[in-house]
């Protein structure tokens, strides 16, 4: 089996929000943004506006019929700015019009008078102003204070960690039609079509039964439309109801990019102690995330921090120190990973700067941590399994470690233009929300009388492969032939209450959901093969859509017994319902057994650097993989190796840039870069932990979605490798991502420093 | 409102005859007047690639079909074309291309994949691109993909393209994809229907009342303005049939529409820069060099202007014409100050002239940019030397991305002339260099890290006057 979509997409007939044939005399909307990044409000006209041709209406906070205020975590956030702005591109107003590029005329005519107010992006001002979200918040294990003097080998540092931009292909999109009765259906781009619909609810004002979500699929979400997506279907929504008009909104690239979170940039402090072997003996990390205007979901993003700020490494005392900070840029968010990556960097770094001072590869010190069965994480969670350390042999093992530093250290002798390095990065990422009530998933399978099967859950299809691993397990469960499945979008009307599709545990959640819900149909439809066939319902299977007895073939095919089962008044649908059991976590303790289990791997990253033009290029990336047993194949491979591009891609190309006064000046694809065909590796090898079933997962796998994300930090550290192979780096602060331009100047300090006062004096 | 122009062009299989605004760009024309909604919007400014398109122009008998994005391509271009969108690809079953993305897994949210078709099968259609990985990857180069990593996308573009080497080779390429079903049948009767517009029909009620600025590829204009520009009635320069490079007595002359894959692709062209195929690579993407043009890019003024860069170093001469006449200009005057042309608005650059380097002279051209392809330069320079003797008898020197305008470095050109090539000379060079440029901090680099990528870049220049790793290495050394 394959991706579920695969054909429709290759055809470009697969459907998106506007992709759908708009409905009789829909209107479209734009949104007006805040021109600064801070300030009062003091004059807003929008009567030019409204003189543009087309423009039929122009909304503002007070136009809100419901709560103007919402969030996931606090409800600090206006739909449109109520009086202050807290970031350039917040929305001032909602421009209503007959076309689309009507309602962006109506958006250019729009203007603002605002009195500017201090503008704040750094975290550390931020905090050291108070401007904070929740207070800081010290996670301790053992005590690190009377340690430090016990060390032979210390370092510490400070890191300036960028954020990065979603780049999901598909900008943010909704659509809303009002029905009968009050009654409004929105077809929208959104990871969480349960929050979505409260949201809508709540600025409404009307009761959630009155709101229908639908998502068929997504042109990719990776976290930035798990909050973010409600914004812009509230906004359509909003317009939908007071127009009584089919209302679109559709942002444009450019819109799209200031308007909405990226992933948190973060500001670190580091300090690590280790004795004369290289084991490590205390950590101290302190995280000052810069959260953007609003909480979103900054909160649990900065808990996961903390959670994998050890990452895969046994650690005796630990010290994480974490908060939230406000500043004027837009509200970050959730991004593959959550926060996980931001957690595991500075320790990366630490061990870096520790084997410099200590004189091994980095990665001895690295296997020499690296935490062993009975481990203890300093939030209580035991490591249960041996299996990081497999994905750490396989991949020594598998890609010829020692031979590939041998290489390296042969051909860094013997060229000076060109310099390669290599890294690896072990990854143990817990899967679980860390908010233990959002694991719970939901499936509704049908069976029609003519056999063909419908499945609808609370997953969301944004390319990850949910649908086809939903196919795919009801094949499994019935015994039939996935053409006979269909993937139904996913509507709040099926399904209630749907936990976003995140944390790499959609297909965990709503796969076991849809087991259940199988296993409830295929109970009624046995017991009435069990009476034709005068036997006990256990000793019948289905196997490729035909009924067995007891290991033998029968004369009962799938449709027929459907058909039996439908006169004999057995239910052919049924509803599922899964929560993992034995998840718990106190959040304010920082104490629990927050994860369902964990998902390992190992990373082999090996690059060259051009020493004379400060670029590089990735020779390849290895990866050995605990998948557990696999769902479908070719889906799990390409979000391995999907998620290690972006992790790529973030530390190398990606640089988001503010001006000082908040303006996002990396604001289209013309300045961010994400990485091509060209600069990822040809060579990428993904291997998968063999005999590595997992109990915790529908049909013995694993979540898969964010893990691989964090390899992309090897690529860091191997650039860093290589030109520590030409010039010994110098810094006073780590900051990633390694640009071409970080690169050279690092490759030259003297002359860099000579050009940066050549610059200053002129 | 603007004016309507009216074209009779082949949307796919269909024959259209539509009054449409110039300057409406085809993928909205696809969407939205349409209902053709396989061609996506990514990014509405070239680099996506998820929006593009074939289009299909006649040239003697047979039509040469090139990939371009649909967002940057006005509609009143159209009259007498082939436009093909991806349900003009659609076959009853898949095409290889299509089964290949399929079976590769080279698909997961989908929104990119129609791109990456078109792309790989305008590749197809070009029987001048390599049928291997080399191949799919030029064909690729301006296709963006956020979810799958490439690998699976590649694999899937590899097995296409050398599966179908043995089978199209020596073949006319459209009949045997049609043979192959790697394309629908209705391709085989497209040049005829061209060839029947062309000779009966005219595009109607083209407006001379300019209501917008002049447009050639339209490739940073429809990124800049692609807002306003539907609105107006542009002056569309690409209507027009462009000439191959032609020489006379030593001198190289191009039309100024030419476009950089026809200019690299120039058989005068090879001749006289032979690298000029690795150059052209570094050079936006395939689909957009389709549309941008020699003189959209040194009329845009844009600082990093790529072409303008190598044009500089060949010191290329502008022929630019007026109702009153023809005047010629040197490029290296051409600039005033910031986006500021020594041109009347009125005046178009019709031609572009350079001297045919010699056989003693070297032509080289490098760009660094944050990613290698489908960026824009952080830093360009570019260089012709000759040398006689182990010393410099000519030197010319280009930078882009240092000052406010594209930039011919004559002190450091000057210096070169009559000395001997050693790597004091050079040292020294490098030096003058710095003194002729102040760079600005921007979003593309600080102003220090400018400085430092020039002078490396114009360091790199002078690689291959000295054939000797040993000297290399000792030119680079004096960097560090």
């Amino acid at each position: 089996m394959r991706h579920c979509d695969s054909e429709l997409h290759v055809m470009g007939r697969s459907e998106y929000v506007d992709d759908v044939t708009p409905p009789a005399g829909m209107q479209h909307a734009a949104v007006f943004g805040s021109p600064v990044a801070h300030g009062n409000i003091k004059t807003l006209d929008t009567a030019a506006a409204l003189l543009i041709e087309g423009v039929s209406a122009v909304f503002t906070f007070s136009d809100i019929p419901g709560e103007g205020y919402f969030g996931a975590i606090v409800q600090d956030e206006p739909l449109f700015a109520d009086e202050k702005v807290f970031f350039q591109g917040q929305a001032i107003a909602l421009v209503v019009a007959n076309s689309y590029e009507n309602a962006r005329k109506g958006v250019a005519a729009c203007s603002v008078e605002i009195e500017e107010l201090p503008v704040i992006t750094c975290p550390r001002e931020a905090f050291a102003k108070g401007e904070t979200h929740q207070e800081l918040r010290v996670f301790e294990k053992g005590n690190v204070d009377p340690i430090w003097e016990t060390c032979d080998t210390l370092v510490e540092g400070s890191i300036d960690l960028a954020g990065q931009e979603h780049l999901y292909l598909e900008t943010n999109r909704a659509r809303a039609v009002p029905c009968e009765d009050g009654q409004i259906k929105v077809y929208s781009s959104t990871q969480s079509p349960s929050a979505t619909q409260k949201t809508i609810a709540r600025i409404l004002g009307l009761p959630m039964n009155k709101v229908e979500v639908d998502v068929k699929r997504l042109g990719g979400g990776f976290g930035g439309k798990e909050d973010q997506a409600t914004h812009w279907a509230c906004m359509a929504s909003l317009a939908a109801y007071l127009l009584h008009k089919p209302t679109q909104l559709v942002l444009s690239r450019g819109d799209d990019m200031r308007m909405t979170g990226k992933r948190h940039p973060y500001k670190q402090d580091y300090k690590l102690g280790l004795d004369t072997d290289g084991r490590i003996l205390a950590y101290e990390v302190s995280h000052y995330q810069n959260s953007g205007a609003f909480m979103d979901l900054s909160n649990p993003v900065l808990e996961r921090t903390c959670l994998h700020s050890t990452n895969a490494y046994d650690i005796p005392n630990v010290r994480i120190r974490a908060v939230p900070c406000r500043t004027n840029l837009p509200s970050n968010t959730a991004f593959r990973g959550f926060g996980g990556p931001q957690g595991m960097f500075p320790l990366e770094v630490a061990i870096e700067k520790a084997s410099q001072k200590i004189g091994v590869p980095p990665y001895r010190i690295q296997e020499l941590n690296l935490a062993r069965r009975g481990y203890v994480f300093p939030y209580g969670q035991e490591l249960e399994d041996d299996r990081l350390h497999r994905t750490w042999e396989e991949a020594k093992d598998t890609f010829d470690l020692e031979q590939r530093q041998e290489h390296i250290e042969t051909f860094n002798s013997e060229n000076k233009i060109f310099k390669k390095g290599l890294a690896l990065m072990p990854v143990c990422f817990g899967i679980s929300f860390t908010k233990t009530f959002l694991n719970q998933g939901s499936s509704l399978v049908h069976i029609y009388t003519d056999g063909t099967i419908s499945v609808a859950t609370g997953g969301i299809e944004m390319g990850q492969g949910v649908s086809s691993n939903m196919i795919a397990i009801c094949c499994k469960v019935l015994g039939v032939s996935h053409r006979r499945i269909r993937c139904n979008s996913t509507n709040t009307s099926r399904i209630a209450n749907i936990s976003p599709s995140a944390a790499s545990a959609t297909s965990d959640l709503n796969g076991n959901a849809t087991i259940i819900a199988c296993q409830e149909i295929l109970a009624g439809m046995k017991r009435v093969a069990s009476e034709e066939m005068k036997c006990e319902a256990d000793e019948i299977t289905i196997v490729d859509e035909r009924v067995y007895l007891r290991g033998d073939s029968s004369v009962l095919d799938w449709d027929t017994l459907v058909l039996k089962s439908y006169f004999a008044r057995v239910p052919l649908m049924a509803h599922g319902f899964y929560a993992p059991p034995n998840i718990r976590f106190d959040p304010v303790a920082g104490w629990g057994r927050p994860f369902h289990y964990y998902t390992y791997g190992t990373c082999l990253i090996e690059v060259t650097v051009d020493c004379i033009r400060g670029t590089y290029t990735i020779n390849s990336s290895k990866v050995v993989h605990d998948l557990g047993r696999g769902i479908i194949p070719s889906v799990d491979l390409g979000q391995v190796e999907g998620g290690l591009a972006q992790g790529i891609g973030w530390v190398t190309l990606e640089e988001l840039a503010f001006s000082d006064d908040g303006k996002l000046l990396s604001n289209a694809l013309s300045s961010y870069k994400c990485p091509d065909g060209d600069f990822l590796p040809d060579d990428i090898q993904v291997k998968f932990l063999e005999n590595a079933d997992n109990p915790g997962g529908p049909l013995g796998s694993k979540a898969v979605g964010e893990p691989p994300f964090m390899y992309g930090i090897a690529a860091y550290f191997a650039i860093r490798r290589a030109i520590e192979a030409f010039t010994p780096i110098s810094e006073s602060e780590t900051r990633c991502p390694m640009t071409p331009e970080q690169t050279l100047l690092k490759l030259y300090p003297q002359a860099a420093d000579s050009f940066a006062a050549f610059s200053t004096d002129k | 409102m603007s004016q309507t122009t009216q074209i009779t062009f082949l949307l796919n299989h269909e024959l259209l005859i539509l009054d449409v605004a110039p300057a409406m760009v085809a993928l909205d024309f696809l969407r939205k007047l349409r209902q053709l909604t396989g061609s996506k919007e990514g990014c509405k400014e070239g680099d996506c690639g998820a929006c593009t398109v074939i289009v299909g122009e006649l040239q003697e008998e047979s039509i040469q079909y090139r990939p371009m994005t649909s967002c940057l391509l006005p509609m009143g271009e159209l009259h007498g074309k082939h436009l093909v969108s991806i349900e003009g690809l659609n076959l009853d079953k898949l095409s290889p291309v299509q089964s290949a993305m399929v079976d590769c897994g080279g698909t997961q949210c989908g929104y990119c994949t129609p791109g990456f078709v078109v792309a790989m099968t305008a590749g197809l259609m070009d029987p001048t691109i390599s049928m291997d990985s080399k191949g799919h990857d030029f064909a690729t180069s301006g296709n963006l993909c956020r979810c799958t990593g490439y690998r699976s996308i590649k694999n899937a573009g590899e097995q296409v393209f050398e599966n179908l080497r043995k089978k199209l080779e020596g073949k006319p390429r459209i009949e045997a994809l049609a043979d192959l079903n790697a394309i629908p049948h209705y391709f085989r009767a497209a040049a005829d229907q061209l060839a029947s517009i062309q000779s009966s029909t005219k595009p109607q009620n083209i407006s001379t009342e300019y209501t917008g600025p002049i447009v050639a590829g339209g490739t940073d204009l429809f990124v800049q303005k692609g807002e306003e520009l539907p609105d107006t009635n542009p002056r569309l320069l690409n209507r027009q049939k462009i000439e191959a490079a032609q020489e006379k007595d030593g001198v190289v002359r191009l039309d100024a529409g030419m476009t950089f894959e026809a200019f690299a692709r120039d058989p005068l062209i090879k001749e006289a820069i032979p690298n000029i195929s690795d150059f052209n690579d570094l050079m936006a993407s395939w689909p957009v060099r389709t549309r941008a043009t020699l003189a959209g890019n040194i009329c845009n003024a844009s600082p990093i202007a790529d072409m303008t860069c190598l044009l500089l170093a060949l010191e290329a001469e502008l022929a630019i014409s007026s109702r009153s006449g023809l005047r010629i200009v040197p490029l290296k005057k051409f600039y005033l100050r910031y986006k500021q042309l020594a041109k009347e608005p009125d005046e178009v650059v019709s031609e572009i002239r350079f001297a045919k380097p010699t056989e003693r002279e070297c032509v080289h051209w490098e760009k660094v940019s944050k990613r290698k392809i489908l960026d824009i330069a952080t830093v360009n320079a570019a260089s012709k030397f000759e040398v006689k003797n182990s010393f410099i008898a000519r030197a010319c020197l280009a930078v882009g991305g240092v000052a406010a305008t594209p930039l011919f470095l004559q002190k450091a050109s000057d210096f070169l002339s009559g000395k001997e090539l050693t790597v004091e000379t050079v040292s020294k060079c490098l030096e003058i260099a710095q003194s002729e440029f102040n760079p600005i901090s921007d979003v593309r680099g600080s102003a220090s890290y400018k400085r430092l990528l020039a002078r490396q870049l114009l360091a790199s220049q002078f690689t291959g006057l000295f054939p000797e790793k040993r000297d290399q290495e000792a030119l680079y050394a004096t960097l560090r």
